[in-house]
This record gives structure tokens, sequence and C-alpha cells, in this order.
């Protein structure tokens, strides 16, 4: 039952798109939301939507995996599509009881269910192709400069990969917890809502236990390799842009250009 | 030999159709009969805890099936409940699943479970405490506050006190002190004197095989490599090195002796068994 829950939902691999810097990945990503939410139009939102195609190619994910994480938003963009295709004022189409429905409604609201389509898709894209730890570097660095104004950005970064590194032990350890209680007869599947919350309790304590147990011998193991934040640090793997991040950036930036351009010229 | 558990062509595949899948169990075909001591080995990896962990329904069988008594446990719900309490199942490091506030509640969860009557189980509990050796001043302490080795005894009394037809018991001595593993080593096979239960003892130490087994079953890459008797399995010594499984050390010793020509017998995997063999070539000269 926990195995369902994928967080980070990385999915290792060797294409271009995992090879990237993790803060190119960031920014390009930051700049294509910010693309597809000035744009509008047909051919600028074409040429959008064929962008991430093709970076779902090259990324080598199943593309069945995007569709999946569009899943829970679903309803999201059915009611903002609907909203915004009987709301928009305009030139009348189609007119039923109180619902009408405008040319202007039909093109709002296909833009409203494409750019939340959009949004999510690329997203996930990035962390399907970055593991959670690269993220929370690609992001410690990016928020670099906000140490100047005694942002303890290091900390953050540092809880953030801690908490992202045991979240899976943790599930593991729920995992096991749960089978070795069921050895015992613990049953969580029937019964009253009550009565299931009740037979978490045999989950829950050892878990707590182990948990705190986890925190402390980390603290004695980092204490022990002389840890004292991040002053002076260096790292193993350091961030470094390369080809693939060039070629990256020119792309996104002509496809930016090029769909504003189409946005304005249109 | 009347036969209690038995996997057909069992197959377990994790996380099929993603990056991560793995074929853990690949078509094992095994049975245990009613009071056996069978020794489970393989190294780290092989496949062991994946396939006890469908011998009472824990995980459910891609391809396979697995039968209690003749009966196929996934056929209902209740037949599964039922395998949940015909066999037992000793995690390792089962001191981590502790809860209760006191070690009796802890120990009484198990049969609670089950539906037993108090008195019932207040008999099973201390019983249980005796033959683990945790003394009766210990059943209303907090399981916290005992140490490591003690709160091993209450987790393997909690899983005896179900009196299972099958008991499991995955690495029970892992991470224990020397006199903690004799301890636990002795209370085992006090309980299996006692009950008559199969016991499927799960260890990655030939050492311990060796010296408690009937049976051996070694598992390598998901299949069942060797199955047979501590003889025909240790006549296998060189089979077995070169799976990457150890063999008892003084097994070791023979297989050198050999190999420098001295004619013995390299089955031999216990300490008698080789004075035995040593003192037959000193005063005969004959192989042993």
């Amino acid at each position: 039952m926990l195995k369902d829950i994928t967080l980070g939902q990385y999915f290792p691999g060797g294409s271009p798109l995992h090879r990237m810097d993790p803060r190119s990945k960031l920014l390009i990503l930051i700049l294509y939301i910010v693309t597809i939410f000035v744009v509008k139009g047909f051919f600028p939102y074409l040429l959008c939507v064929l962008a991430l195609i093709a970076a779902v190619i090259v990324s080598t994910i199943p593309p069945k995996m995007i569709l999946r994480s569009l899943k829970p938003i679903l309803i999201i963009v059915l009611f903002t599509g609907l909203l915004n295709l009987f709301y928009t004022p305009g030139v009348e189409l189609f007119h039923l009881w109180i619902f009408k429905i405008t040319r202007e409604g039909i093109a709002t609201a296909a833009a409203m269910a494409l750019r939340i389509i959009l949004l999510v898709a690329s997203t996930s894209l990035l962390t399907y192709t970055t593991s959670p730890m690269s993220l929370t570097d690609a992001l410690e660095n990016l928020l670099g400069p906000l140490k100047k104004i005694k942002v303890p950005v290091h900390e953050f970064a540092m809880m953030m990969s801690i908490a992202l590194r045991f979240i899976p032990t943790l599930i593991e350890e729920t995992n096991k917890i749960m089978s070795a209680q069921k050895a015992r007869g613990a049953d969580f599947e029937s019964g009253s809502l009550f009565s299931r919350a009740k037979a978490l309790v045999p989950v829950l304590v050892p878990l707590f236990v182990s948990a705190f147990r986890r925190a402390e011998e980390l603290a004695t193991a980092m204490e022990c390799r002389l840890y004292r934040g991040g002053e002076g640090r260096t790292r193993l793997h350091s961030l470094r842009y390369g080809r693939v991040d060039l070629i990256a950036a020119i792309l996104s930036a002509a496809l930016c250009g090029g769909a504003i351009a189409l946005h304005i010229l249109l | 030999m009347n036969e209690v558990l038995r996997v057909e062509h069992l197959t377990h595949t994790y996380s099929p159709g993603t990056p991560f899948e793995k074929t853990a169990v690949d078509h094992v075909d095994f049975t245990a009969h009613r009071g056996e001591f069978i020794g489970l080995i393989g190294h780290t990896g092989s496949g062991k805890s994946t396939l006890i962990q469908h011998f009472n329904g824990l995980l459910t069988p891609t391809e396979g099936r697995v039968l209690i008594n003749g009966e196929d446990i996934h056929q209902n719900k209740d037949m599964t409940r039922a395998a949940r309490f015909a066999v037992g199942l000793v995690f390792q490091y089962p001191e981590y699943q502790l809860f209760e506030e006191t070690v009796f509640k802890d120990v009484a969860f198990g049969p609670k479970n089950m539906g037993l009557e108090k008195d019932e189980i207040d008999r099973r509990v201390r019983e249980n405490c005796r033959i683990v050796g945790l003394p009766e001043d210990v059943l209303e302490k907090s399981p916290f506050e005992l140490s490591g080795g003690q709160k091993r005894r209450v987790a393997l009394a909690g899983i005896f006190a179900m009196e299972p037809e099958v008991m499991v018991l995955d690495e029970p001595m892992a991470g224990l002190d020397p006199a903690g593993c004799a301890d636990v080593f002795r209370f085992i096979r006090e309980y299996h004197q006692k009950h008559g239960t199969t016991i499927i003892f799960v260890t990655h130490s030939m050492e311990y095989a060796a010296q408690m087994s009937q049976r051996i079953v070694v598992m390598d890459h998901g299949k069942i490599l060797m199955d047979g008797t501590p003889d025909q399995i240790f006549a296998r010594s060189d089979e077995l090195l070169a799976a990457g499984l150890d063999v008892p050390q003084v097994t070791q010793v023979f297989l050198e002796l050999k190999r420098r020509g001295i004619n013995v017998d390299s089955a031999v995997y216990t300490v008698e068994q080789a004075a035995a063999c040593l003192r037959a070539l000193k005063e005969g000269g004959a192989a042993c």
C-alpha cells in the first residue's frame, strides 16, 4: 500500500536531460512556465507543446508516466475549463437557459486547460529526470545570494536533503514493522475507522522510536565527521554547466523568444 | 513424513514494469514436513527473505501457490488470515517491533489477535517467557527499559506464544554477543523439542545451519541451489564456495587438508566429526 507513493518520482536514466545541470533545468523550467503564461494564441501554444513533446522524447521517460502525473489534476483542469467556458463575455455562439458559450470563452477555456497541463507536465519532467538530492543542491546554489542577508540557506537545504534522504528509509521501516505486526495477526484492513486507527498504534510506536534513534545516530555520525554547517564546505559532486546545458539554454531561449514573437506578430 | 507447508513454482517480482523490476524468487518448489528443523541459507539478496514472507501470506506470489496442510492460502481472506497464525514469522531484529507498555502485553499481542481465552493467553505468555529465559519480574516492565538481548527474547516469546505449526526465524541471532547467540540457539531448540514445531531457520552462517539443522536448503539468485541433509550439502562444499557462500571453519580446514593430499573426507562439518575423523586417521591411517 505504501509502495504507491512515489515521492520525488525520480526515474533514473542517462539521457541528456538527466545529465543536465539541475540548476539549468530549474531555470529553464521557470522560463518555460513564464512563457506559457505570457503568450496567447494558437501558434505560440503549438510551439510550447511541441517543445515539451521533444523534451519528453529526449528524456526517454515513458510518455505514460507523464500522462500519469496529469491524472490528479484532471478535476482542476475540467473545473477551470468549464468556468472559463461559461463565464467569459464576448461574441455569443450558443445559449441554453442561463449558460451561454462565447467564442472568447472557448479560446480562454482551452488556453487555461492547456496552461495547467503544460505546467504540471513540464514540472513532472523535471522531477522525473532529476534526483531530489541534486534538486536540493541546485536550490541551495541558486538561493546562495540570500546568505548575504542572513538567510540560513545551507541549513534549510541540509534539512531538506536529510528529510528527502530518510523518506524511503522510513517507508521501508514502516513496511517492515507493518509486516512484523501482520505476522502477529494485526489487521489493518478491516473494521471501523476507529478500530483501524487503533490498529496503527503497534506501527506508530516502533516507528517513532526508530525515527528518534536514527536522528540521534545521524547527528552523532555528522558530528564525528566534524560537520559544522555550510561555512567553507566543498562538494564531492560539484555542479557544473556543460555543453548540454549550453545547448539547452540556447534552445529554450529560442523557444521563449519564438513563442513571444509569434504572440506579438499574430 | 507429514507435509505441512509447500510452495509450488513460486515466483515473486518486485515493481514489475519499472526500471526497478527485480525477480527475487524464481520458480521455487519447496516442501517442509512436520517437526523438521530446516536451515535456509543464502547470502544477502538471494531471495530468502522474500521467500519466507510468502509462507504466511504477507506477500502474494506473482506466480505459483503456497499450500498449508494442502490448502492454498490465497483462496480466500480467511485462509490468508489463518496462514498468519499457522506460520509464525520472526523478522530480522524483531526487537524493533515492540510497542506495548509492558512485556506481558507485548507477548500477548499475537495470542490476543488469535482470539484466545484470557487464561490461555496468560499460560502461553508465562510459559514462553520462561522458555526464552525472561524472569517473572520483567513481565510488568516496559520493553523499552530492557537491554538489547532481553528485547530480542521478548520479541521471540511474542511469536512462540502464538504456538504456530511452522515457525520461521529470519537471522534470530544477528547482532547478539556469543553468549546471547548460544542462549537463543538453546531455547529455539528447546521450543522445537517441546512442541514438535517445524522450524525454518534463515541464516547466512553455515556454522549455525550445520550445528542445528537436519536439513539444509541453499538459495542463490532466487532459486534453490541445494536441498539435503548437512552431510549431502557439505559433501559439495566446493560448490558452496563457488556460489560465494561460507562453509563451516572445520570444513575449510578439511578441504585444505584434502588439497594437500591427506586422505580425509571433506564433508566434515562439526568439531566432533572432525575429532573422530582425525583420531581414526591417526590410529588406522584409513580414511574416515
